[in-house]
């Protein structure tokens, strides 16, 4: 608009100086303005211009505070993203997981309940904020409640134990007789010769099914299931193939499973930078060269490298707890560590030396005493 | 046993208190001769395990279970050595393995600390006699003393 009133001026210098006494037809004003009349005056003047402006104005102002709400959504978004990777740094403070991913990929689903819930919180803040828009609409965002912060206590239960058949050498040593590790028994091996919380609280149950459990052809191995654990439910189950295994043997199958029942994917007592931690360690060790070269860990094979490698860490420690109950004096002393340092979290004074000699002589006992029954 | 290398040495002894029961000999982990001693009990118990197979157990993953399966290792296999030791230290024989490498790269660091120093004259004077835990043990301790004065890389 300012053209217009720019030629009004030149209209008027014209005028000021006489050159003309008629402004030419190109320097005419339109029709309705007057000479020397502003816009602001015209549209206080023209009562459709004046609601026109109005109109426009009561949009803008509108827009405005509309995009402002939006904003401070923005700006909420980025806070609550801020306030979940602070959270996240305080569980792992060394970014261990990170290291976890680059390793073994994203197929592992590390049963940490607080941090899985804020690494969800933060992707969905981080889609949200990726997809703002200013012409679209702000999801709400689900932040992390009381019950993501509030760590999950979890229940302290004794496992729930029946009676495993197994089978034993007669007193000279020559015919197999029937035989079965009684629940009072059991319970007993376990209080006394194993650490505080290593059945407790990390395994539900120990079980006997009567069942063959044949293995699926998946597996490509021909052969019946001894004993299973099942990471969900936490529960040992032995198959009538323990029945034909010699008490000692389903001992030390117990024992591993319970490595298995302490690794760092169902460990209740550690922390997530423990067991992030910890799957590191044993990470570093499987790729030692004075690693516990154990030839089933080594024979692991699976398609993905990966998941491979993770399998073979999760066998790893498993036979190295295995082997920490068995015979601790014959394993490097890295190995050894690791173990030992993970028990003695929760039980500070456990004697593993100790602890396996009573298992033993337990065992031995309890066979002696049941032969003398018969 | 020691179970931090596998398949290095040719051959294991086998004792009970001390005493000498035999010697199996080992090629590439697989099992070639057992030469045994008086013990009739320690003959009959590896003769077993050496002709029907080492009891052994396997993992098999899927991402919730893990199904834990028997299978006998036979006497041919590479992981005979591994699984027999295991066997036989589970059924209360002591097994001795030559740790000569070991004990190479704990004498070696041994030297390095002056003439003087405790440790080196108990370390030299025991080593013999050490399991592999201690042994492994020592090394690591040396091996974390000598890091601290070494520049690092």
């Amino acid at each position: 608009m300012s053209w217009e009133s720019k030629k009004i001026t030149q209209a008027h210098l014209l005028e000021a100086e006489g050159a003309a006494a008629v402004v030419s037809p190109e320097h005419r004003l339109p029709d309705g303005i007057q000479p020397g009349e502003t816009m602001l005056e015209e549209v206080r003047r023209n009562p459709v211009l004046r609601t026109l402006v109005l109109s426009m104005g009561v949009y803008i102002a509108g827009m405005g505070t509309f995009e402002g709400f939006k904003l401070n959504e923005y700006l909420d978004l980025q806070k609550k993203k801020g306030q979940v990777k602070q959270q996240m740094r305080e569980i792992d403070p060394l970014n261990r997981v990170q290291q976890v991913r680059e390793i073994y990929g994203d197929f592992i689903q590390l049963d940490f309940e607080k941090f899985s819930s804020l690494q969800k919180s933060l992707s969905q803040t981080e889609e949200q904020i990726e997809h703002f828009s200013w012409l679209g609409e702000v999801r709400k965002v689900d932040l992390p409640g009381k019950s993501a912060d509030v760590a999950v206590e979890k229940a302290k239960l004794e496992p729930a134990l029946e009676p495993i058949p197994s089978r034993r050498l007669d007193s000279q040593g020559i015919k197999i007789e029937e035989e079965k590790i009684d629940t009072t028994f059991l319970r007993d091996v376990i209080e006394k010769t194993f650490p505080k919380n290593w059945f407790t609280g990390e395994v539900s149950a120990i079980s006997f099914s009567g069942k063959t459990q044949e293995l699926p052809a998946n597996y490509g191995i021909k052969s019946e299931a001894w004993a299973d654990f099942n990471r969900n439910t936490k529960k040992v189950t032995f198959y009538e193939l323990a029945r034909r295994q010699r008490i000692s043997a389903n001992m030390e199958c117990l024992a591993h499973e319970a490595g298995h029942a302490n690794d760092w994917g169902t460990d209740n007592e550690a922390s997530f930078d423990e067991k992030a931690g910890l799957l590191l360690d044993v990470t570093e060790r499987l790729n030692s060269e004075d690693r516990y070269q154990s030839p089933y860990v080594e024979s692991i094979k699976n398609d993905d490298p990966k998941r491979e490698k993770y399998y073979k860490a999760t066998e790893y420690w498993a036979e190295i707890c295995e082997a920490y109950f068995r015979f601790p004096r014959d394993m490097n002393f890295n190995d050894f560590k690791l173990v030992s340092d993970w028990v003695k979290k929760n039980d500070p004074n456990f004697d593993v030396e100790k602890a396996n000699d009573q298992r033993i002589a337990m065992i031995n006992t309890y066979q002696y005493a049941n032969r003398g029954n018969k | 046993m020691q179970t931090g290398a596998i398949n290095k040495e040719k051959s294991v002894s086998i004792s009970f208190r001390g005493v000498v029961l035999g010697v199996v000999t080992f090629e590439d982990g697989a099992v070639v001769q057992f030469s045994e001693k008086a013990d009739d009990r320690c003959k009959t118990f590896v003769n077993k395990l050496i002709t029907e197979g080492v009891p052994s157990v396997l993992h098999l993953h899927d991402d919730k279970r893990l199904t834990a399966v028997f299978r006998n290792t036979l006497p041919h296999e590479k992981k005979f050595q591994f699984e027999l030791t295991k066997a036989l230290t589970a059924g209360g024989y002591e097994i001795y393995k030559d740790m000569h490498e070991l004990d190479q790269q704990i004498k070696q660091l041994v030297n390095c600390l002056p003439d003087g120093e405790k440790i080196k004259k108990d370390v030299l004077a025991n080593l013999s006699s050490m399991s592999y835990l201690e042994k492994t043990y020592i090394k690591a301790k040396l091996e974390e003393k000598f890091d601290q004065f070494l520049p690092a890389s």
